[in-house]
């Protein structure tokens, strides 16, 4: 907390964009509107990584206000060693992990597979090298959409947590409670399996694609 | 004599805001891009860094800027846009306050038409047009106004 | 799966040092790797930004109601302080912005907003405006695009907002 209160903050350079610490100390001592600044500045990527993982609007919905509610309540706790951000998006996964776990009507079976000798092998590029322009195409999206659904949850929360979050091994083997290697494999297969779709359907539009095998390899 | 004089001022303000509600100021930058290595963008661009670093402009990785002006948009007066490449005109149709009524055209260097967009934006927001002229290039016009 | 593209996952994730940037095979793995990330990436950011404005409106009230039900811990210590920095900057971008930048105030607001705050709190005692739910992106009105297809970008960044029209001709598959 700052001793001076959060009129120290007009001691700063002016030029500079309004911390979130300070923010946060704001919020600490009960101005909503600087949670709803950090709320304005987070809702939408919070949305993303909680859609990203959950695939469901009203359930990534209701997880993003819960996180933004329990963010608050616990305001007291966030001790500023990493960003506001970092902290908020642990909360979200947490609770769209347990989401996920109250869904799950039937327990996943993982089969740990240690596969090195198989020829699943990362593709070369797929889109001629200009991926921003391919999102522009409404059907390329729903084939996206359509391949990251068809990802297992493991697979999809590591892919999400790595291309959304840019999170590194370690921080994704803490978050999702496993091995290092564990997530190596996950992401490994997540994004081969990604690939993999991504050319049969556009080489094959029509074509369903094949059944996944959710086969981490635990280090 | 005070009361005068407070009338005149009235009387002044409000013409002030009558006429800032027929005007909009507006600042325009003519972009080339491509997608080449190695990136590039010029410091005349900076400003627009931010913007051009995400989906869907960051699809490019070469910026050039190609030209640059302002103009002062009257209601109602439809206004050419000084740019190398083609022809682009803007109209301000209406404004309330910080709401600004534009009508935008471009045409590509052959004079065809590429798109004429009626839109109401906030002022002090970039509005971005991009021609994809190309496989790999693009013609933008980015436009803020005031 | 093949141990060398485990490795060339590890380089691309900056896991381990680059190295298959000499093989062209490799590096068209390395190319692959970071086309599917902006794809992802940006597929997940084009559907945050598909939500409409409202969702998140109505989630705030909400989040606004249940924080308002349980101040935050050392609320107290703090009321008496007065007026805090952000309800004055959340009254002052209201009076002359109409609505709160989403994402990081401009550095100009900050500047502004310093001066303001130098004035002192006696500036402060109008009654506080109805504050708009959400940002109000540009709306377009009509849209033409002869020989081409458009498609709308709403993009947000720290700087601020801005509308992408973009137009691809008709005769191309772009991205393929």
């Amino acid at each position: 907390m700052n001793k001076e209160g959060p009129r120290a903050s007009t001691g700063r350079d002016a030029s500079a964009p309004i911390d979130d610490h300070d923010l946060v100390r704001a919020a600490r001592g009960g101005d909503r509107e600087a949670f709803r600044t950090l709320f304005e500045r987070y809702h939408r990527r919070a949305y993303s990584l909680a859609y990203g993982v959950l695939r469901n609007q009203d359930d990534a919905l209701d997880v993003v206000q819960d996180a933004f509610i329990k963010a608050h309540e616990h305001l007291d706790k966030f001790e500023g060693a990493s960003s506001f951000y970092t902290w908020l998006y642990r909360i979200v996964m947490n609770l769209a992990i347990d989401l996920l776990r109250k869904h799950r009507r039937v327990s996943p079976v993982e089969l740990d597979v240690l596969d090195a000798g198989s020829d699943d092998a990362l593709l070369p590029r797929l889109l001629g090298g200009n991926p921003g322009r391919a999102l522009l195409d409404k059907e390329i999206r729903a084939r996206i959409d359509a391949a990251l659904a068809e990802l297992s949850e493991n697979h999809r929360t590591v892919l999400v947590l790595r291309e959304l979050e840019g999170l590194s091994y370690e921080e994704m083997a803490r978050a999702m409670n496993c091995s290092k290697g564990t997530i190596m494999s996950r992401l490994f297969h997540a994004r081969r399996n990604m690939q993999k779709r991504l050319v049969d359907l556009l080489e094959r539009p029509a074509a369903a694609p094949a059944n996944e095998i959710d086969d981490d390899e635990v280090a | 004599m005070k009361r005068l004089a407070i009338a005149f001022v009235v009387l002044a303000l409000a013409s002030g805001v009558a006429l800032a509600d027929d005007k909009a100021e507006c600042d325009f930058l003519e972009i080339g891009a491509s997608v080449s290595k190695p990136a590039s963008l010029p410091d005349e661009l900076k400003p627009l860094e931010k913007k051009l670093q995400q989906p869907p402009l960051s699809s490019y990785s070469v910026f050039a800027l190609e030209s640059k002006g302002h103009v002062q948009l009257a209601k109602l007066k439809p206004d050419a846009l000084k740019i190398v490449r083609g022809h682009a005109t803007v109209l301000l149709r209406d404004r309330h306050d910080k709401r600004i009524e534009l009508t935008m055209t471009l045409d590509d260097a052959k004079g065809k038409r590429v798109l004429e967009s009626k839109q109401s934006v906030s002022a002090g927001d970039w509005n971005v047009w991009v021609h994809s002229d190309g496989p790999s290039s693009g013609h933008i016009i980015a436009l803020m106004c005031k | 799966m093949k141990p060398h593209d485990i490795d060339l996952m590890q380089e691309a994730d900056g896991e381990r040092p680059r190295a298959g940037e000499s093989d062209p095979a490799d590096r068209d793995k390395l190319a692959a790797l970071d086309e599917l990330h902006e794809l992802v990436r940006g597929h997940l950011e084009a559907d945050a930004d598909a939500v409409p404005a409202a969702r998140f409106a109505e989630m705030w009230n909400a989040i606004d109601r249940s924080i308002g039900a349980a101040p935050a811990k050392d609320s107290a210590e703090h009321a008496a302080q007065g007026p805090g920095l952000w309800r004055r900057l959340s009254r002052w971008l209201d009076r002359y912005r109409g609505y709160l930048i989403t994402g990081t105030v401009s550095a100009g607001a900050v500047a502004a907003l310093a001066l303001l705050l130098r004035g002192g709190s006696e500036t402060d005692s109008k009654p506080i405006e109805t504050m708009p739910a959400a940002y109000h992106p540009t709306e377009i009105e009509s849209l033409d695009t002869p020989g081409g297809t458009p498609t709308v970008f709403h993009v947000k960044d720290e700087d601020g907002a801005s509308t992408v029209i973009w137009v691809s001709p008709d005769d191309t598959v772009e991205g393929i």
